[in-house]
């Protein structure tokens, strides 16, 4: 019995992502991956998956899902025949753990609301709808066990561009259908995480980078004590910033000779133009960079709402590193942050008619 | 080696989980040997905690866990290898394979190569003969996945990038500037002027590593004309090898 995750309609950025697919650089081949980490091991830690499997990234608008069980069954109309296809009609009802997590969309299943950064059961035939994301731009949905994919140079992550990874090196679109591996983890319980710090922060720190000394004083000054925020214009490859500062270019660094170029990269094209440069960058550039976001606030300056102010905070490459071991630490703890949602049987009528056999688990 | 500002190879933090390694600040066909001569040798000598070399024109990114290793230590073992010998002086890329890989050029892909010729001041043949007679090496991988950058083409063909960028070239193109020819694997914008195309993909998802000609390598190119295109990339669309590797 196959089962799938049925794609109904979905926003233009819906595609496969996991945390990218690092050592290839020296061939052209970007790390890619999600944009929000934090948020991929939560969606993870929700439904007991490995915390790097890859999930669905939607970007600013969501979709519509359904599960799909597909069964065969047997037509002749023997005793063990209709054993077998109650077994199977049983199966056939059985329903799926899915969870949520990053910028809050409105979520619904069959119409009924539900809760963000949460695990929910979804049964065969159910619609589950999210809406616009709110406030932060990526939001993650996920299935208990994940999708079957094959990965790519070590990843299931989409990048677009190259045409490969996830399904079929593309988002996904209306009609496709995403089978799942299934899980031996099922909770009959909902449960939840709590609210994300990091989701529209109100500042981002940086080290300076490998070329700020191209830019003068007056310019370097500007970028710690000016307001930002994330322009329109952003996508997977990077966001571009405004700011009242004036140009931020560099008089001397244009013509650069090109070299590699990290995620967090703080780039100045010639327009004077801001851009942090995200998980899809390019891996080389030849645009002077004036400084790097820190690893541990990429998710925060990747999901910062558009037009939020904020400013950038200069800090030491050893309070960086600090930083990121926390991060690793509050990951690592994620399990313990789960709980228990506790909430009223009328709200939740479709879960009560499920088939929970003493918390047998749902094998697909 | 003492590392201050004037002095090369040096090797400075990137971001928080990176050094970069400069062995200069301008390309020069010396420098990016440099750099590839240190990038074997560091595949040779693992450093603990490393997790990524990428090698670039003149400067080389090391990428380490610092949650494993400080930065400092990572610079004190490069410097260590660093002054191992002086890397700047004849450097020379040693394993490199050669290869000759075929190019149709001009054509409805190559629309530049008039103008391109009559800024070198030579007629269109003179031109793709002086292309196809250089000995040219990979000097780095980027951009796209498999996209190479060759060089150095004769002093002549120091000619700007265009000024306005082409929306898209197809995967193959023959692309010139700055004494430079970039082969990209799939269609991409470019600032290139385009004079050309091979039938060669250079990527390949499956293969181990997923690039053929690379880093080190060198190349001549084979002017073939546009019925042997046709012919070389219905071969090489159903997997068949088209890039001859000579040593």
């Amino acid at each position: 019995m196959s089962v799938t995750l049925k794609v109904l309609d979905a926003g233009s950025g819906v595609s496969l992502q996991d945390n990218g697919r690092p050592g290839f650089q020296r061939y052209g081949v970007t790390e890619g991956g999600v944009m929000d980490r934090w948020a991929l091991a939560e969606v993870n830690t929700l439904l007991g998956n490995a915390l790097n499997t890859a999930a669905l990234e939607m970007i600013a608008i969501g979709g519509s899902f359904t599960i799909a069980r597909e069964t065969q069954t047997a037509k002749e109309s023997t005793v063990a025949n209709e054993k077998a296809n109650e077994v199977a009609g049983e199966m056939a009802d059985e329903p799926v753990l899915m969870a949520t997590s990053g910028a809050e969309m409105e979520l619904t299943v069959d119409g009924t609301p539900m809760p963000w950064r949460t695990s929910f059961l979804v049964k065969p035939g159910q619609v589950v709808r999210c809406g616009y994301a709110r406030g932060s731009i990526y939001s993650y949905l996920q299935v208990a066990g994940g999708f079957i994919t094959t990965p790519v140079l070590g990843s299931c992550s989409t990048h677009s561009r190259s045409g490969f990874g996830g399904f079929n090196g593309c988002p996904v679109k209306s009609g496709d259908e995403l089978p799942l591996k299934g899980s031996s983890y099922l909770s009959a319980q909902s449960q939840q995480l709590p609210a994300a710090e990091y989701l529209a922060r109100e500042s981002i720190r940086i080290v300076w980078g490998t070329q700020s000394d191209v830019f003068s004083a007056k310019v370097r000054d500007a970028l710690l004590h000016s307001e930002f925020s994330v322009s329109a214009e952003r996508d997977r490859m990077g966001a571009r910033l405004l700011t009242d500062a004036g140009s931020m270019a560099s008089e001397t660094g244009l013509s650069g000779v090109s070299d590699a170029v990290l995620i967090g990269d703080i780039q100045v094209a010639g327009d004077g133009v801001a851009t942090v440069l995200l998980a899809d960058r390019q891996p080389t550039g030849g645009y002077p960079r004036i400084a790097t976001v820190i690893t541990a606030d990429l998710d925060a300056i990747s999901q910062m709402p558009t037009g939020k102010p904020f400013r950038f905070e200069l800090i030491t490459a050893s309070q960086a590193v600090d930083a990121l071991r926390q991060r690793v630490q509050s990951i690592d703890n994620l399990p313990s942050a789960l709980e228990s949602v506790t909430r009223q049987p009328e709200d939740i009528p479709n879960l009560l008619s499920y088939n929970l056999i003493d918390g047998v688990v749902a094998a697909i | 080696m003492v590392s201050d500002d004037s002095s090369f190879p040096r090797v400075v933090p990137a971001g928080d989980s990176a050094a970069l390694v400069r062995f200069g600040s301008e390309l020069d066909f010396d420098v990016n040997a440099a750099v590839l001569e240190f990038d074997n040798h560091l595949a040779t000598s693992s450093i603990y905690g490393v997790t990524e070399v990428s090698p670039a024109l003149v400067s080389l990114l090391v990428r380490f866990d610092p949650l494993q290793i400080e930065y400092q230590e990572i610079e004190r073992q490069l410097m260590q290898l660093l002054d191992l010998k002086d890397w700047l002086d004849k450097p020379a890329v040693k394993d490199s394979a050669h290869w000759q890989i075929p190019v149709y050029y001009g054509g409805e892909t190559g629309t530049d190569l008039t103008e391109v010729s009559q800024m070198l001041g030579v007629s269109e043949s003179t031109a793709i003969e002086q292309h196809s007679q250089s000995p040219l090496r990979v000097l780095t991988v980027g951009f796209a996945p498999g996209c190479c950058y060759l060089g150095m083409l004769p002093e002549n063909w120091n000619i700007p990038r265009l000024k306005v960028i082409k929306p898209e070239v197809p995967a193959g193109a023959i692309l010139v500037a700055i004494r430079q020819t970039v082969m990209p694997s799939a269609a991409m914008p470019t600032g290139w002027h385009c004079i050309g195309r091979t039938p060669l993909n250079n990527f390949n998802t499956h293969s181990s590593p997923p690039v053929m000609v690379k880093h080190g390598d060198t190349v001549q190119y084979q002017p073939v004309s546009a019925g042997e295109f046709e012919k070389l990339q219905t071969l090489a669309s159903n997997g068949e090898p088209i890039a001859m590797r000579v040593a």
